[in-house]
């Protein structure tokens, strides 16, 4: 990623423009993948706040996180198409998409199976007095599993340099959080244990911004645990198995001539309404999105160009000794 | 169930069989509502109510767990773990509560608690959708596990298993949910192995997809192959592997899953403490390799059996 005049634009145009490739060559892929459009915004804004010495443990939906931190996409498409390039070198595929080098050692694909781990990171980081936060992101449906509420209880307990995101992509339910939770609000559950919550539309970019900035601001203070809800709409693209787009590609333009109702909660469509309205000019912001899309072409022309890994790779690394 | 059904939709007559005879047979898991990703539980809840067919948030543990009290209260729970990867987050209520309740009550309850899970790589999604756990369920005692391998077994494993009065988890093979495969013997009786193909010169014990690649590599093999199909992976039952040995004398055991432990250890040992001075050769395993399963193509092809590997073990066993 080169330094941008909009790097938070830049950030969730790379997880866009890369789900929608994806999703366009959705025959190559092997096996599920779930793309994390609409939920751009919320990884810009981790991206922008991370520093080198922090770990950041994803979910099964975790390009948009990988893309706004500035992964090189070759390799990630490469993981997800099972060739010798990616970080794994095929041997994790979309649902543990990692990238060592920004501080995501490894992603879980069990529900909330990795944000326990996120808590050991930081009980080291703290314990050596190293400087560092563990930010771990999970779905609204992990909030079902009880190792979440466990996690709660002990950063608190521990007063762990942990922030919790909860990235909602659930419609509100009557009277409830979601349809599969009876709290009122998601946040009443962090709060249950006293770690401080926030929540943030993450349909808007500076909202969600604010939100994350002032919860990592805490934490680095030494204020322990944050859990900050970062709510989007639900795209209507995501399936149990493999995403279609009905949307199709989002132009800029979309910004000012909607064609869809959704279009109102896309993340980067609203982030270039409020660059227009201070004045951006539009044909910047579109040399932008073209320089982004042809990185993410080149990505993917290099990914389906790379061989497949050999067959002994399967068979590597299953113990660091004997 | 109807003749053209496949693995999946047997399963799911069977079900809904068994909610019309028994209003105890209740369904809980995640989105069995609308059917699943498998559409095994689809139409259910048209047919029979969401009271009796329910959603349940991502909670393996409480839903399992919860099924346990369901039928120590008299109700006869069906519960869909979607992959029996999730069962590791659900281990403690199946191991420690479901398996042991009837033994800690002193034999004063049963606990009628179907578990349907699927198992096993060959979809490309990796080391935590992809394990074959069986093995590890039949290290439990107390549980009862069964594996059918058609849709007629699919549909008689879970009859039998909402009819059992202690846990009984239905482990199917991924490769063969939507299979429309019949085998010889397929009008008996899921709880006992079962002889799909007769042969003299060596017994091949097989699970789940393994046992129609078994059928394949018997027709390529040069000695005349027996295949069994375990069907009950536990409590074991080797008496039939014993009978058909008394004929061929030499075994060869395929297991999808690692070595260090697989289903075929402990069948194994069963066939060497009983059965030794039937064997003319050593017992071959033909496991998976001892590796997570991988997610790329290349590397989940080169990680799984093919019918190439079994012929390789019977000219083995032959040979040895």
């Amino acid at each position: 990623m080169t330094a941008s005049t909009w790097p938070r634009l830049e950030r969730m145009l790379r997880g866009r423009r890369f789900d929608e490739r994806l999703i366009d060559v959705r025959e190559r892929v092997t096996g599920v993948f779930h793309v994390g459009i609409g939920q751009e915004a919320t990884a810009a804004a981790i991206a922008a706040v991370r520093e080198p010495d922090d770990v950041l443990m994803l979910n099964h939906r975790s390009h948009q996180h990988l893309a706004a931190n500035g992964t090189d996409l070759a390799p990630m498409f490469a993981e997800i198409l099972g060739r010798d390039l990616g970080p794994l070198r095929g041997r994790g595929g979309t649902l543990h998409l990692c990238d060592a080098d920004r501080g995501v050692p490894y992603t879980s694909s069990m529900v909330g199976g990795g944000v326990p781990v996120g808590l050991g990171v930081a009980l080291a980081k703290r314990r050596r007095g190293e400087p560092g936060i563990a930010i771990c992101c999970f779905g609204d449906g992990a909030l079902g599993e009880g190792v979440l509420h466990e996690c709660f209880n002990i950063a608190r307990l521990w007063d762990l340099p942990v922030l919790f995101v909860c990235e909602s992509n659930s419609a509100p339910a009557a009277g409830q959080a979601t349809a599969s939770q009876s709290a009122g609000a998601l946040t009443d559950l962090p709060q249950a244990h006293r770690v401080p919550a926030s929540r943030a539309d993450a349909t808007d970019p500076s909202a969600i911004d604010d939100a994350v900035r002032t919860a990592v601001a805490a934490i680095r203070g030494g204020g322990g645990p944050r859990f900050v809800l970062a709510q989007t709409a639900p795209w209507p693209g995501n399936a149990t198995f493999l995403p279609t787009n009905p949307l199709g590609r989002v132009e800029l333009s979309r910004a000012e001539r909607p064609d869809h109702e959704w279009d109102a909660h896309d993340p980067i469509l609203n982030e270039v309404r409020a660059l227009r309205r201070d004045g951006a000019d539009p044909e910047a912001l579109r040399a932008l999105d073209a320089r982004v899309a042809a990185e993410v072409e080149d990505a993917l022309r290099a990914a389906l160009d790379a061989p497949p890994a050999p067959a002994s790779v399967a068979f590597e690394n299953v113990r660091a000794s004997a | 169930m109807s003749r053209n059904d496949n693995l999946v939709q047997a399963a799911r007559a069977a079900l809904d069989d068994a909610m019309r005879r028994d209003p105890a047979v209740h369904v809980l898991g995640e989105d069995v509502v609308s059917g699943g990703p498998f559409a095994l539980t689809k139409g259910l809840a048209d047919r029979h109510g969401v009271a009796r067919v329910r959603n349940t948030p991502i909670c393996e543990g409480a839903f399992i767990g919860a099924g346990v009290g369901l039928a120590l209260a008299g109700a006869r729970p069906f519960v869909d773990i979607m992959f029996n990867d999730f069962m590791t987050a659900a281990s403690d209520q199946l191991f420690n509560n479901a398996a042991k309740l009837h033994f800690m009550g002193g034999g004063r309850y049963s606990v009628p608690l179907t578990v349907w899970t699927i198992a096993g790589a060959g979809t490309r999604w990796g080391a935590h959708h992809s394990q074959h756990l069986d093995g590890w369920f039949a290290q439990v005692a107390g549980l009862k596990v069964l594996s059918p391998t058609t849709p007629r077994m699919a549909y008689a494993s879970v009859t039998a298993a909402l009819e059992d009065p202690d846990p009984v988890v239905v482990l199917v093979d991924r490769a063969l949910l939507y299979d429309r495969v019949a085998l010889p013997g397929d009008d008996g009786d899921p709880w006992a192995p079962r002889t799909v193909r007769h042969g003299d010169d060596v017994t091949v014990v097989a699970t789940g997809r393994l046992v129609h690649l078994a059928l394949e590599a018997a027709e390529q093999a040069r000695p005349s192959v027996e295949v069994i199909d375990l069907q009950r992976i536990a409590p074991l039952d080797v008496e039939p592997i014993l009978a058909s040995l008394e004929r061929t004398s030499r075994l060869v055991l395929v297991h999808d899953e690692a070595a260090c432990g697989a289903l075929s250890a402990l069948v194994e040992s069963a066939v060497y403490e009983r059965g030794f001075w039937l064997l003319d050769a050593p017992i071959r395993r033909l496991t998976s390799p001892a590796t997570p399963v991988p997610a790329a193509a290349t590397l989940e092809d080169a990680y799984m059996l093919t019918a190439d590997d079994v012929v390789a073990a019977v000219e083995a066993v032959m040979a040895g």
